[in-house]
């Protein structure tokens, strides 16, 4: 079946359309900006390669992000390794300690802002498909504005575009992102 | 739609503007203070301005980190080499 569409595979627009919310996607769950380049650099060779793969079933950055699933899975399958053999050489505090069992002595700090990871991820991911579905002009604008935080006057130069023009745009995106996700968030 | 309702409508749309300003921190002392005003009168204002001022908090809490503009330009060069390289190699 030849991909429909609305669906097709278009590689010369996914950094600007997707690489923001690929690399949001990783840094969470990676935590390192040149890991998460990294990542979706080796994601968007996989996806050139497996172009002819792509059948139109799920949107471009749905099939993307599948793919850099996988990478951001194997990526831990790597480290933990490693770390695994690192393991063997905890040995406890004292001797004194039979108690307590090793698992209370690592400390917590990664669970701790586990959920809050996934709230963060959930907010991100509500922001950007608000933001897909805006018109292109004001989804730009308002993402310089607002994400990349831009100076309105940087923002009129590049766009070529007034001032007073820019604020009608941004009012209007604005509104149309406060409908979109009134429901769950605001 | 009548003729007041139409007048209401794009007054309105002029304090919406001021109110984006102010999200970003960059509306005059009278755009402020006409805002406010008109606020004191205007229900729907108000709401709007409540519901933007939320969207504003749900922005910072989402704590973007985000690609530099050399990074992207990175990454397209990246795509579109390899993009060629591909297509070569399929012919």
């Amino acid at each position: 079946m030849p991909p429909s569409k609305e669906n097709q595979i278009k590689p010369e627009n996914w950094v600007d359309r997707y690489s923001d919310f690929l690399f949001n996607y990783t840094i969470t769950r990676v935590n390192n900006r040149e890991i998460a380049k990294d990542l979706i650099s080796e994601t968007f060779l996989a996806g050139l390669k497996s172009m002819k793969n792509f059948k139109g079933e799920a949107s471009e950055r749905t099939w993307l992000v599948s793919i850099l699933k996988r990478k951001i899975i194997d990526y831990y399958r790597k480290i933990n390794s490693k770390k695994g053999r690192a393991e063997v050489k905890i040995n406890y505090k004292n001797e004194g300690d039979d108690g307590e069992w090793l698992e209370e002595q690592v400390s917590n700090h990664g669970n701790v802002s586990a959920e809050d990871a996934l709230m963060n991820d959930e907010l991100k991911t509500t922001i950007f498909n608000c933001l897909a579905t805006l018109p292109e002009q004001q989804a730009k604008v308002f993402k310089m504005k607002t994400i990349d935080h831009y100076d309105t006057e940087a923002i009129c130069n590049e766009l070529n575009i007034s001032a007073s023009n820019l604020w009608v745009i941004i009012h209007r995106a604005r509104k149309k992102m406060a409908e979109c996700m009134e429901d769950k968030w605001l | 739609m009548s003729k007041t309702e139409e007048l209401h409508q794009s007054n309105c749309e002029k304090y919406g503007v001021f109110c984006e300003k102010c999200q970003y921190n960059e509306a005059s002392y009278w755009e402020r203070l006409k805002l406010k005003f008109h606020l004191l009168f205007c229900g729907g204002c108000r709401k709007y301005s409540k519901k933007n001022t939320h969207l504003s908090a749900a922005i910072r809490n989402a704590k973007f980190s985000n690609l530099t503009p050399e990074e992207q330009e990175n990454f397209k060069q990246m795509l579109q080499s390899n993009f060629v390289k591909i297509r070569l190699n399929k012919k």
